[in-house]
């Protein structure tokens, strides 16, 4: 690929994504055409609920996927103008795992050697990637343990992973994903095991890495508030697809897809007064071995009618930069009142009785 | 400064019949070969008034769940009083406490692994029944479990065939079909995805109501806590720093720790500010003088290293423990 061409496309470009694993019940379908797109300095937010698929579409994109059971992965990963998937391993590690893209993991307490000093974890990728000396390279760990803001750096080379917190813990994995200047990070659940302080400190610290190297970020994570609070760009999740994708500050200020919305409203906050009962989503997502033919959030969903039971929806754009994949979306407050496409959140859906119109109140009571 | 007025037991409310669960003074350490023992609780009073919901919110290792275990007397801390009601709980053999601990029922975080993999989810409920002599445990059992929205074919499952909050509902059931005064609550919903954790929160409020029951909520999640406790305790190293109405809390904290912690929580659309970078809390080894808060205190002045601040009432139905509080 050409400079020119490196130049115009985004950092990340992921299209049509599918991966399926076997498993002793069935085809497990986790991934069902993802896309989405990531520019430098950018972070882009992966939110979806447990099952998802969202740390399998980030492990696919460095090609850390169980090769033992995968059936299907295919689709585009392009990064740099490079295909990654079609990537033999040793290419991928010699040349992009760690050097070009590094990732960090939920949980800092199994991702460190447990017998292994710190400046030695740090200084392994700096002496293999770039082939530094081993002084130089601890000189630069320290430097790194400074900027992630490790206290006393130097002395810290010596310690073995139990010896931290796990906040420290979690700096030191950054250290290291950051120690052969990278242009994109994937971090999964990067603050789940931290505490809220600590977590703040670690999103602080991204906003100042992107700031100051422009790096881009894909950040996997649960939480919808921090998505929200942090995020250049969103992609929801549900049953291995991408239903809505955008700018965050949108997204969550007016959600198109009924997924994003109930989500949203489901979230427990600070504003709110004590006992608030929150709103719920009734029922459970799809088993991924038995995903319905059409969209997988029908059975749960306010908005549904009978064509959603046969058509699967496709990622459609809404709006500049922003996509929903869903037959009969919320429309935007502006435009609600266009009779067009009148949304049917309120009404009562047709054709109540028939199969693939579950009463959701019904579900909820089983739920 | 603000330390001059006696230390008051800001926790206890005036009209003592109010209380249902009260802890005074509560003391717990964890001892390991050759260390020094770590204080994981350390001398902290409060009470649980009937029909309240009272949150316990702090980072890890503050404290929150030792404090729970010793309301229950799981184990019984190392020093300081328990009353469920009238009855001291503190000093009781395991023998007298068995048949009180019907009235302090414990759901924990894990909701898998806190049920009996071997036992139904029927079976699960039912035994507590079966126990206290209940005439039909299963009958009863089974309508608990419906009440919860589990119906019978999911009822005759065993754990690890339900889903997370499935089996946090089984959990529920199992608590208040003891009809418990007091339903304590370690992190209930931490495990959940947001939108069954919608569900159980939603739950727990209807069986508070339904059962009339007090509550005792322990989490880490500060949004959690605010939608359903009527007061909220902050803990810090083992050590309550401020106690007040939720609401209260949320909209004018008093304690610089309670202020750093709300800053910290993702608030989208907000203007942000950047926490500042103050440090983690480490293991509670000090020396037992000195607010705990203190290393990390924006605020902090030789007085906070060298004297422990007591909690002080600091203003109606609220208690802040800090020699130089906010707004002060």
């Amino acid at each position: 690929m050409s400079e020119l061409d490196t130049a115009a496309e985004p950092l990340l470009e992921i299209k049509d994504l599918h991966v399926h694993f076997a498993t002793p019940a069935g085809v497990a379908e986790v991934v069902n055409g993802v896309s989405l797109r990531l520019d430098a300095a950018r972070m882009h937010g992966l939110v979806g609920e447990s099952g998802s698929g969202k740390s399998v579409t980030a492990r696919s994109v460095l090609g850390l996927l169980p090769r033992g059971n995968l059936l299907r992965r295919d689709g585009v990963v392009r990064f740099g103008g490079r295909d990654l998937l079609g990537m033999d391993e040793a290419a991928l590690r010699q040349e992009i795992r760690g050097r070009e893209i590094a990732m960090i993991f939920q949980d800092p307490m199994t991702a460190l050697n447990p017998v292994m000093r710190i400046g030695h974890q740090i200084a392994m990728p700096m002496r293999r990637h770039l082939g530094l000396s081993k002084k130089a390279a601890l000189a630069k760990a320290v430097e790194l343990l400074d900027q992630v803001g490790i206290p006393n750096p130097k002395a810290r080379l010596r310690s073995f992973p139990h010896e931290l917190s796990g906040g420290q813990r979690q700096r030191v994995m950054i250290a290291i994903a950051l120690s052969c200047d990278p242009r994109l990070l994937i971090a999964d659940e990067p603050t789940t095991a931290l505490d809220v302080t600590v977590q703040a400190q670690i999103l602080d610290l991204f906003d100042r890495l992107r700031a100051e190297r422009g790096l881009a970020i894909l950040l996997v994570s649960h939480d919808l508030s921090l998505i929200a609070e942090r995020c250049d760009e969103v992609s929801v999740m549900y049953a291995g697809r991408v239903v809505e994708n955008g700018p965050a500050d949108v997204i969550f200020a007016e959600p198109r897809h009924p997924y994003t919305r109930l989500l949203e409203e489901a979230r427990p906050l600070l504003e709110n007064e004590p006992h608030t009962l929150l709103k719920t989503i009734p029922g459970r997502p799809p088993r991924l071995i038995d995903l319905p033919p059409g969209c997988a959030f029908q059975d749960r969903c306010p908005n549904v009618r009978d064509d959603c039971a046969a058509i699967r929806p496709a990622q459609v754009a809404v709006a500049e930069g922003r996509t929903v994949a869903c037959l009969h979306p919320h429309e935007p407050a502006a435009l609600a009142a266009d009779p067009a496409d009148d949304p049917v959140g309120d009404s009562a859906p047709s054709g109540s009785g028939d199969a693939s119109d579950p009463a959701p109140t019904s579900r909820k009571a089983l739920a | 400064m603000s330390h001059s007025p006696a230390a008051v037991d800001a926790t206890a409310p005036a009209d003592r019949h109010d209380v249902v669960l009260s802890a005074k003074d509560i003391v717990v350490e964890y001892h390991a070969k050759g260390r020094r023992p770590v204080r994981a609780v350390d001398n902290v009073s409060l009470a649980v008034r009937r029909g309240e919901t009272l949150g316990l919110v702090g980072e890890s290792g503050c404290g929150k769940s030792s404090m729970g275990r010793a309301l229950i007397q799981l184990p019984p801390p190392k020093s300081g009083e328990v009353r469920l009601g009238d009855t001291l709980l503190s000093g009781l053999s395991q023998k007298r406490l068995r048949p009180l601990r019907r009235r302090l029922q414990l759901i924990f975080q894990d909701p898998i692994s806190s049920l009996n993999p071997r036992r139904t989810a029927l079976d699960i409920v039912a035994e507590p029944l079966l126990l206290s002599g209940h005439p039909d445990p299963r009958g009863r059992a089974l309508a608990a479990l419906a009440e919860m929205g589990v119906d019978d074919q999911m009822a005759r499952r065993r754990p690890h065939e339900l889903s997370g909050g499935q089996c946090q509902r089984v959990s529920i059931a199992r608590a208040v079909v003891q009809e418990p005064d007091v339903l304590i609550c370690d992190e209930p919903v931490s495990a959940l995805d947001v939108s069954v954790q919608a569900q159980v929160l939603n739950l727990l409020e209807r069986m508070k109501a339904e059962y009339r029951l007090s509550m005792v909520f322990i989490s880490h999640d500060l949004a959690v806590v605010n939608n359903i406790s009527d007061r909220v305790a902050v803990m810090y190293l083992g050590r309550i720093c401020e106690i007040a109405p939720s609401t209260d809390l949320y909209a004018d904290p008093r304690h610089h720790y309670t202020s750093l912690l709300l800053s910290s929580v993702p608030r989208p659309g907000a203007p942000r500010v950047p926490v500042p970078r103050t440090g983690d809390i480490g293991p509670n080894t000090r020396a037992g003088v000195g607010c705990p808060f203190a290393p990390r205190c924006p605020a902090a002045t030789a007085l906070c290293r060298d004297e422990t601040p007591p909690l002080v009432e600091a203003g109606p139905d609220r208690a802040v423990a800090c020699h130089h509080p906010i707004g002060s």
